[in-house]
C-alpha cells in the first residue's frame, strides 16, 4: 500500500469515525402529534376507545369526542389504530404519515369496517386542463393528483351499512394558485372504488381584473400592429378600433352581417363579417394591401 | 307562440320519436299518427301524462315531504293531440256552441273505460253540483256539445303520484276526459272540477302557464270553496286538499321573488333529461302552480267576476292577446267594466302595476343563475325555547336561453340578521344549506334572545354563486315555546328603520278590524273573529301606537285561513330611471328588477342586446342571453346600439343594510341602493365568519382596491378600469373576493354607518383571533418613518385620465405584496400602470434600494399631449422621469407635460 492510499484509508476511517460520533450527539426532535379518531358509521368517537400507537408510544382516543395526542420523535411516521368494537371484527387501520419533522394535528381521521378507494381527477374550471399536484383529502386520508390531474385515495374508511355515503362527509381539494374546493361522494362505491368524477379548482386568478368583454376576436393575415379599423353597418361606422401590438383586435358587436375596413399608412384592407350569435365568438382575418 | 311550441313539440319528436310530447304552457303536446297507430292516441296520451305527473311528484318530493298532509301530487292536463306537429282539428259531437253552450258528459257504461257505477255518479253528482258555480266563476264553456268521460288508469308504480285527470279536445271521437279513480271523494271532486275547466276553455290556451293554468287553478279553489259543490267533502277536507296542492295565500310573500316565473312552469327538459337520482329534487313546480292560482286568487277577492269576464273577452279574440302586455291592457279593461269606472285597481295598483309585482306572472325566460326562496312557519314544541321555527327552502336553478331548467347543487350559507343588523348565528347544521338537485332547505330555529324576548324581524340572506336573495321573516310571531297555538296574523315592516315612534299595525276586513303592535319590526296576533278566515280585501294601516296616525296604508287581497304581510314601505317599491348611453360602458341597477329580462328592460331583441358579466369560476364572460338576468347588487357590461331610456320597476329594501355575494375571484357588483356609498359604509363578511369592516377585511376577505369602468372620452368602445374610491349607483365596480368561500359585503345605507362601526368593533376581537392579527395590526400601524408613496395621474385636456400609485415602504417586500395593488387593462383604451411581471396600480418597494418603477402608458394618440401630476399621498417626494426625451424632474404637486410620439411608451421613475 502506498502512502497515498494509507492516507485516504486514514482519512476514511476518520470521517466515517467522526460521523458516528456526531450523529449520537443530536437528540431527535421531540413532536406531538394529535387528532382524533372518529368511527364512520356514527361520526363519533369509537366506543370502547381506540388504541392509537406511533412508533413504541401509544394512547387511547378519548371516549367523547375520539381525541388523541401522542409524544414522538420527528421522523418518517406511521399511525396505527386497533379498534375492538363490541360486535363485529377488530378493525386495525393504519395512515402513512410521512416525513413529519414538526408537531403535527391531523384533524379528524376516520376509521370504519370497510375501506375503498376513491378516484377522480381535479381540473381546472377556466381551462378544463388537468391540475397535477393537487392536495385531495377526505376522512383523513391524503392523495396528490398526477400530471393528467387523476388521484387514486386508497384505504378510505366506509360502510355500506350506513345509510348516508360515507357520513355525508366532503372531501377537500388544495392546490396552490387555486381556490380551495370541496367535493361530495356521488354515491355508493362499486367494487371498492368509487370514482367522484372531475372536480373543478377555480384559479385564484390574476390579480389583474378581467379585460372588457367582445365577442370578435380580429387580426391580419399579416403585420397589422397599429392599424385603424372601423366597422361598418351599411354606410354607418358603428366601432373603432386600433389594433394593438400583435395586429390583433377585439370587438363587441350585436348579431349581423357587418363590413371591417382597415387602414395603416398606405395600406388598406376590407372583409365580411357576420355575427350570428352574440354569445359565441366570431373570428374576422383582414389582409392589407 | 303556438308555432313556436309545435317547432319545439317537432324537435322533441325528432329526438324521441312517435308519441314525443311536449309541455306548452300547461298543454301537453303529443305527436299521434293515426295511420301508423290508429287506436294508439289514447297510449301516448296516457303514457304524456303519466310521465309528467311522474317527473312532476319526484320533482316536487322533497318539497311535498315539507307538508304536513303529505299530498298526493297529481295535476290535471290538456293533451293536444298533432300531426307532424300541427294540432289536428277538433271533431265536434252534438253540435257546436249552442245556446246553452253547456258541456254533456258522456260515459261508457261497460268495458275497460267504465268506471264503477258508485264513481260514475260521484262525478256526474260532482258536474251537476258545481256547473252553475263554474259558469259563474270561470264563465260558460267556450263549446259546447258531448265530452267522453272514460276511465284512465292511473296507476304508478312507485306511487309518488297519481296522474291527473286529463282532457283532449281534439280526439279522433270528439272531446274526451279520461280521468283516474280516486280513491278520495274529495281529491276525486276538485280535480275533476279542475278538468272539466279545462275542457270549458276547449282549445283556446293562454299562451303561458301562469294564466293558462293559474286562472283555472284559482276558479277551482273558488268553485270548491262553495258549499255542496264537491260531493262526499267536508269543508275540512277540501281546505286539507287544496291547501296541499292549490293555496299559497297564507306564505305568498315569501316565494314572490324574481325567478320564480317563467312561460311554461316545467321546463321541457324536465320532462325527457334524466331527472337526478335519490329523490333529491327540489319542489318549484309545485310552488309555481300554486303560486298562479294563488295570485289570480287575489283579484278574484276583489273581482269575483273577472275570470268568467276575462275568458269572454280573451275567447272573442285570442290571437288578440299573446304577450303579457296584451293580456294585461285586456286585465285593465275587464277590472274597469266590473268596477264601473276607468282607472280600477287590484290591491291599490293598475292591473299592469299589480301584475309586475307578481313574480309568478313574469312570462319571459330569465336565463342565468334563479334563486327562489320558500318560507312557512312550524308550530312550536311546547314548554320549550323555541323562538320561531320557520322552514325555509331555497330553489336554486339554471335557466338556459330556450327555457331549459338545470337544477343545481351546492351549499348556500344563511346569514340571519337581527332587527338592528347585527349577525347571529343559530345552530351549525342551521347555518348551511345544502342544495341537490335544485333544492335545499333548512329549518332554523331563532332564538329568543334576539329581540330581547320579543317577537323581532329576521332578515335572512341566502347566498349562492354570487346572487343572493333576502327574506324577511317574523320570529316568535308565529308560534313560540311558550305560547305555541300559532298566530293566524304575522308579518314584518320594512323601510321605516329611521323611525323613531312605536307603531301598530291596524288590520280592517268587512265587519271588524284589530291592532297588533310592532316590536322589532314584526307583529303577529290571533283573530278571533271567524270571519276573518275568508277570502277578502283587508286594508293594513301602519299607525303610530300612540296617537293611531297613519303612518302608511297597503291593501291586501287574502286567501282562506292565515295572513303572512311582508308591509314595505312605498320607497321600497321605486322605478328607476335612467338613459343609458350608447356606448361600453359598466351598469347596475340599484334596486331589485321585478322583471330582470335585460332586453325586455332595454326594449332590444335577444340578438341585439349586448350584456356581459364576468364568471369567475369559468375565467370568461358569459353573455346574454347565457346568463344575465339583471339584479340588485350585481354589475354589467352593456353596449347599447343607441342611447336609450330605461325605465325599471323595482322593488328593494329602503332604509335597511342589503347584501351582496361574491364569488372567489373577480366579481361585477353594484351598489345595491341609490346612495353613494364609500367603503366605511360597507361590512365584510364570509360565509361563517364574524363581520369586518371593509378597511380589516382588506386583502385579507377582499382586495382592498376596486375598480370602475372609466371610458374613453372620444371612442365610445374603449375605456379604463380605474381604482374607485366609492360605490357610485347605476356603476358596475369589479370587486375581488380572496377566500374559498369567496365573500359577503353588505351595503349599508349611510345613516347607518355609525351602526356598522360599533357593530364591527364588537366582532373585532373574534376576526383578530381568526384571521390573522399580526397583520392586520401592521397595516394599521400605517407606513413607516421613511416611508413614501405618491400618486402620479396621466391627463388630457379632452378628458382621458388614468392614475397609478407608487412609494417605499418597510412593510413591502421587493415582489408583489399586499400592499401592491394590480391593474386592470383594457383593450386599445389609455392606460397606465406600473410594471412588475404584471400591470399594477400600485407598487410600493422597499426602502432605500433605489429600485427603478417601471411605467408603461398604453392607448396615447400620437400627436397629443399629456400631463403628468405628482401628488404625494405620504411624505413629499419629488419623483424624476426617464424615456420623455430628457430627464424629468416633478416635485410635489408640480407637474410635467409631454407630447406622444407613439402610442405606448415605458418610463422609468426614481425618487429623488
Amino acid at each position: 500500500m502506498n502512502k497515498t492510499l494509507l492516507a485516504l484509508v486514514v482519512l476514511f476511517i476518520v470521517v466515517i469515525l467522526g460521523c458516528g460520533g456526531g450523529g449520537g450527539g443530536v437528540a431527535p426532535t421531540a413532536i406531538t402529534v394529535q387528532g382524533n379518531v372518529l368511527w364512520i358509521e356514527t361520526g363519533s368517537a369509537p366506543s370502547p376507545q381506540a388504541t392509537v400507537r406511533i412508533g413504541d408510544q401509544s394512547t387511547l382516543s378519548d371516549a367523547i369526542d375520539g381525541y388523541f395526542t401522542i409524544d414522538t420523535s420527528a421522523g418518517n411516521l406511521q399511525l396505527t389504530v386497533t379498534y375492538s368494537p363490541t360486535s363485529g371484527s377488530p378493525v386495525v387501520r393504519t395512515f402513512d404519515l410521512g416525513p413529519v419533522s414538526a408537531d403535527l394535528d391531523l384533524r379528524d381521521i376516520y376509521i370504519g369496517p370497510e375501506e375503498v378507494t376513491i378516484a377522480g381527477q381535479v381540473l381546472d374550471s377556466t381551462s378544463s386542463a388537468p391540475v397535477p399536484g393537487a392536495t385531495v383529502k377526505m376522512a383523513g386520508r391524503t392523495a396528490l393528483t398526477a400530471s393528467d390531474g387523476r388521484f387514486t385515495m386508497p384505504q378510505v374508511a366506509y360502510s355500506s351499512s350506513t345509510l348516508s355515503v360515507f357520513l355525508g362527509l366532503q372531501g377537500s381539494v388544495e392546490k396552490t394558485g387555486y381556490f380551495s374546493t370541496f367535493f361530495s361522494p356521488p354515491g355508493a362505491p362499486s367494487g371498492g372504488t368509487l370514482n367522484v368524477g372531475s372536480i373543478s379548482l377555480t384559479p385564484t386568478g390574476s390579480i389583474v381584473p378581467p379585460p372588457l368583454p367582445f365577442n370578435v376576436s380580429g387580426s391580419f393575415a399579416s403585420g397589422g400592429a397599429g392599424a385603424s379599423v372601423q366597422v361598418l353597418s351599411g354606410a354607418s361606422v358603428i366601432r373603432t378600433v386600433t389594433a394593438d401590438g400583435l395586429g390583433q383586435f377585439k370587438l363587441w358587436l350585436p348579431t349581423g352581417t357587418y363590413t371591417v375596413n382597415a387602414t395603416l399608412g398606405a395600406l388598406s384592407g376590407s372583409n365580411t363579417l357576420t355575427v350570428s350569435n352574440v354569445n359565441s365568438l366570431t373570428s374576422v382575418q383582414i389582409t392589407l394591401n | 307562440m303556438i308555432i313556436r311550441n309545435l317547432l319545439r313539440a317537432a324537435t322533441a319528436a325528432l329526438v324521441l320519436g312517435i308519441g314525443a310530447v311536449f309541455a306548452s304552457a300547461a298543454d301537453l303536446y303529443v305527436e299521434w299518427d293515426s295511420s301508423r297507430s290508429p287506436a294508439g292516441y289514447g297510449d301516448v296520451a296516457e303514457a304524456a301524462v303519466r310521465n309528467l305527473n311522474l317527473r312532476m311528484a319526484l320533482l316536487s318530493e322533497q318539497r311535498l315531504s315539507l307538508d304536513p298532509h303529505r299530498a298526493v301530487f297529481s295535476v290535471p292536463t290538456r293533451i293536444i293531440l298533432t300531426k307532424n306537429c300541427v294540432p289536428l282539428p277538433t271533431t265536434r259531437v252534438g253540435g257546436g256552441r249552442s245556446s246553452s253552450g253547456d258541456i254533456v258528459l258522456s260515459f261508457d257504461t261497460s268495458g275497460s273505460r267504465a268506471f264503477p257505477s258508485d264513481y260514475k255518479t260521484q262525478l256526474e253528482s260532482t258536474y251537476a253540483a258545481s256547473k252553475s258555480t263554474m259558469d259563474t266563476v270561470f264563465g260558460p264553456a267556450s263549446v259546447g256539445g258531448s265530452v267522453k268521460v272514460l276511465n284512465y288508469d292511473a296507476d304508478i308504480p312507485a306511487r309518488q303520484a297519481v296522474s291527473g285527470g286529463f282532457y283532449i279536445p281534439n280526439a279522433p271521437g270528439g272531446p274526451e276526459i279520461r280521468f283516474p279513480v280516486y280513491q278520495s271523494a274529495t281529491s276525486a271532486g276538485i280535480n275533476f272540477v279542475h278538468t272539466l275547466l279545462l275542457a270549458y276553455m276547449e282549445t283556446k290556451s293562454y299562451p303561458y302557464d301562469a294564466w293558462n293554468e293559474g286562472l283555472v287553478r284559482a276558479a277551482t279553489m273558488r268553485i270548491a270553496r262553495v258549499p255542496n259543490t264537491i260531493p262526499n267533502s267536508t269543508a275540512g277536507e277540501i281546505e286539507q286538499t287544496l291547501d296541499s296542492l292549490y293555496d299559497s295565500s297564507a306564505v305568498y310573500p315569501w316565494s314572490n321573488y324574481p325567478g320564480l316565473g317563467a312561460p311554461v312552469f316545467i321546463a321541457a327538459n324536465l320532462l325527457s333529461d334524466p331527472l337526478p337520482v335519490g329523490g333529491s329534487t327540489g319542489g318549484i313546480y309545485l310552488l309555481r302552480y300554486k303560486m298562479a292560482g294563488t295570485a289570480w286568487a287575489k283579484v278574484l277577492v276583489e273581482y269575483p267576476g273577472f275570470v268568467a269576464a276575462f275568458n269572454d273577452y280573451y275567447q272573442r279574440a285570442v290571437s288578440s292577446y299573446q304577450s303579457e302586455a296584451g293580456l294585461s291592457g285586456l286585465g285593465q279593461g275587464v277590472i274597469n267594466l266590473l268596477a264601473g269606472h276607468s282607472g280600477a285597481t287590484i290591491e291599490g295598483l293598475s292591473f299592469a302595476d299589480w301584475v309586475q309585482r307578481q313574480s309568478i306572472l313574469d312570462t319571459s325566460v330569465n336565463p342565468g343563475l334563479n334563486l327562489v326562496p320558500e318560507a312557512f312557519p312550524f308550530v312550536a314544541t311546547g314548554a320549550t325555547s323555541d323562538f320561531g321555527v320557520f322552514g325555509i327552502v331555497l330553489n336554486a336553478f339554471k335557466t338556459s336561453p330556450n327555457g331549459d331548467e338545470t337544477l343545481l347543487s351546492g351549499t348556500s350559507f344563511p346569514i340571519y340578521w337581527r332587527k338592528d343588523f347585527t349577525r347571529f348565528f343559530t345552530t351549525a347544521q342551521d347555518d348551511v344549506i345544502s342544495i341537490a338537485g335544485g333544492y335545499g332547505s333548512v329549518v332554523p330555529n331563532f332564538p329568543k334572545d334576539s329581540g330581547n324576548n320579543q317577537i323581532y324581524r329576521t332578515a335572512v340572506d341566502l347566498p349562492y354563486q354570487g346572487k343572493n336573495v333576502r327574506l324577511y321573516l317574523p320570529a316568535g310571531a308565529y308560534s313560540t315555546g311558550a305560547n305555541p297555538a300559532p298566530n293566524n296574523v304575522y308579518g314584518t315592516i320594512v323601510g321605516f328603520d329611521d323611525s323613531t315612534v312605536g307603531m301598530a299595525i291596524k288590520l280592517t276586513w268587512p265587519g271588524g278590524f284589530a291592532t297588533l303592535p310592532v316590536f322589532n319590526g314584526s307583529f303577529g296576533g290571533s283573530i278571533i273573529d271567524p270571519n276573518f278566515a275568508l277570502e277578502q280585501k283587508v286594508t293594513v294601516d301602519l299607525i303610530n301606537a300612540a296617537n293611531s296616525s297613519l303612518i302608511q296604508t297597503m291593501t291586501v287581497n287574502k286567501g282562506r285561513g292565515d295572513l303572512a304581510i311582508d308591509f314595505r314601505s312605498t320607497g321600497s317599491y321605486p322605478t328607476y330611471s335612467t338613459t343609458v348611453t350608447g356606448r361600453m360602458q359598466g351598469i347596475s341597477i340599484p334596486f331589485e328588477p321585478l322583471r330582470p329580462n335585460p332586453a325586455k328592460i332595454f326594449g332590444l331583441n335577444d340578438n341585439q342586446m349586448l350584456l356581459a358579466r364576468w364568471n369567475s369560476f369559468t375565467g370568461r364572460y358569459q353573455f346574454y342571453p347565457d346568463d344575465g338576468e339583471i339584479r340588485q347588487g350585481l354589475g354589467y357590461f352593456v353596449r347599447p346600439p343607441v342611447d336609450t331610456p330605461i325605465s325599471v320597476r323595482s322593488r328593494t329594501s329602503e332604509k335597511t343594510p342589503l347584501a351582496v355575494s361574491l364569488v372567489p375571484g373577480w366579481n361585477m357588483v353594484s351598489v345595491p341602493m341609490n346612495s353613494t356609498l364609500t367603503t366605511t359604509n360597507v361590512l365584510v363578511t364570509t360565509s361563517t365568519q364574524a363581520i369586518s369592516t371593509w378597511a380589516e377585511g382588506a386583502d385579507i376577505l377582499v382586495g382592498s382596491t376596486f375598480y370602475r369602468y372609466n371610458p374613453d372620452p372620444t371612442n365610445t368602445d374603449l375605456g379604463t378600469l380605474v381604482p374607485a374610491t366609492t360605490f357610485v349607483p347605476g356603476q358596475s365596480y369589479y370587486v375581488r373576493a380572496l377566500s374559498n368561500d369567496g365573500a359577503v359585503l353588505i351595503f349599508g345605507p349611510p345613516a347607518s354607518s355609525s351602526l356598522v362601526a360599533s357593530h364591527s368593533a364588537l366582532l373585532m376581537g373574534q376576526k383578530m383571533a381568526n384571521q390573522g392579527t399580526a397583520r392586520i395590526l401592521g397595516r394599521t400601524t400605517g407606513i413607516t418613518p421613511g416611508a413614501w408613496r405618491s400618486k402620479l395621474e396621466i391627463t388630457t385636456t379632452q378628458g382621458h385620465y388614468s392614475v397609478i400609485e407608487l412609494g417605499q415602504s418597510a412593510l413591502a417586500s421587493a415582489g408583489y405584496d399586499q400592499l401592491d395593488q394590480p391593474l386592470p387593462t383594457g383593450p386599445g383604451g389609455f392606460q397606465a400602470s406600473l410594471e412588475m411581471g404584471g400591470a399594477l396600480f400600485r407598487e410600493m418597494k422597499p426602502p432605500l434600494r433605489g429600485d427603478v418603477f417601471t411605467v408603461t402608458l398604453a392607448g396615447l394618440v400620437p400627436g397629443r399631449r399629456y400631463t403628468i401630476l405628482n401628488t404625494p399621498l405620504l411624505g413629499s417626494t419629488t419623483v424624476t422621469i426617464f424615456g420623455l426625451g430628457s430627464v424629468t424632474s416633478i416635485s410635489p404637486y408640480g407637474q410635467t407635460s409631454f407630447v406622444a410620439g407613439q402610442s405606448k411608451v415605458t418610463l422609468q421613475v426614481v425618487n429623488r
